[in-house]
């Protein structure tokens, strides 16, 4: 049986990575409102994906506003193809 | 798996649903419609009405660039502060090809049923309002049903009585541009009202992280 990648595998951060796979980039706030997840909730999820190097996150200024990006990089969407490949083979 | 596949057509899904770009296109379809109807109602005796139809080209020009400004100001003013920022990946090519053969295919079987109609002796002015409002209707029943959109589907009867409103007192290029005028106000108000409902379903928040 194929390992699970424990990363992608937590509900939260499934969901991040599969709104993201849809993106060429998002910021925290329609991150935030589409996980419903709280802010520090959120943060701590997004640290632990860049960590993996399965996203990339970009601080920058929206007028005088702070804007985070964030971007799913080429082994985040391998990680994300590759864990819905075992899934279904895990569910069959 | 099908939560996934959701979650990953929800950005696509977000950037329709604030009606923007219904409002735009509405907009751009009722100004077309009015540019091109003065070019019918102008007198062609005059240089000003023989050469209007130049002019008119060019507003139509300006209609798509200000079109496309008024998206991108209006997200960037009221749905990004509100909803959050999201840009999808631009079509594959495989994807802008499905899409240009579906118009392309729309265009001929329009050429196609105009022949056919026009070989019986029918001018093309008797058909060219209710072949415009039936293939509105088919564009956008069609929109509706594939994307889950109901309000899409109340536009396209609203094609269908627009063309049978029009069809009794105009026929033929003017005619279609009032069919242009009707329906953009419809649409119009169909993406205001979508606006007006995005705006409060997403107060604006003072700060993002």
């Amino acid at each position: 049986m194929s390992e699970v990648d424990r990363i992608i595998h937590e509900p939260a951060r499934l969901l991040i990575v599969a709104l993201l796979s849809g993106a060429k980039e998002a910021d925290f706030l329609f991150l935030q409102r589409e996980t419903k997840l709280t802010k520090g909730n959120l943060s701590s999820h997004l640290i632990k994906l860049e960590e993996a190097e399965y996203i990339g996150i970009e601080k920058t200024f929206r007028g005088k506003i702070p804007l985070t990006l964030v971007r799913l990089t080429a082994k985040g969407r391998e990680a994300f193809q590759g864990y819905r490949k075992t899934m279904n083979g895990l569910l069959r | 798996m099908d939560n996934l596949d959701e979650a990953a057509r929800r950005p696509m899904q977000y950037l329709s649903e604030d009606g923007v770009p219904d409002l735009m296109l509405g907009l751009n379809s009722l100004l077309v419609g009015a540019i091109f109807l003065i070019a019918f109602l102008l007198p062609k005796d005059t240089a000003f009405g023989r050469n209007y139809i130049f002019i008119a080209q060019i507003l139509w020009g300006c209609c798509i660039f200000g079109m496309r400004w008024g998206v991108k100001a209006l997200r960037t003013k009221v749905t990004f502060p509100r909803g959050g920022y999201v840009d999808v990946p631009n079509p594959r090519l495989a994807i802008w090809t499905l899409r240009i053969l579906r118009v392309a295919g729309a265009v001929l079987v329009t050429v196609i049923l105009s022949q056919i109609l026009m070989r019986s002796g029918t001018s093309w002015e008797r058909f060219a309002v209710p072949l415009v409002a039936l293939t509105m209707a088919v564009a956008l029943g069609v929109s509706g049903w594939r994307y889950q959109l109901p309000y899409m589907l109340w536009l396209a009867l609203c094609s269908l009585a627009l063309g049978v409103c029009v069809y009794q007192f105009q026929r033929g290029g003017a005619g279609i541009c009032w069919m242009l005028i009707g329906l953009g106000t419809a649409m119009t108000l169909a993406g205001a009202v979508r606006l007006r409902g995005f705006i409060v379903s997403h107060p604006r928040l003072l700060e993002t992280a």
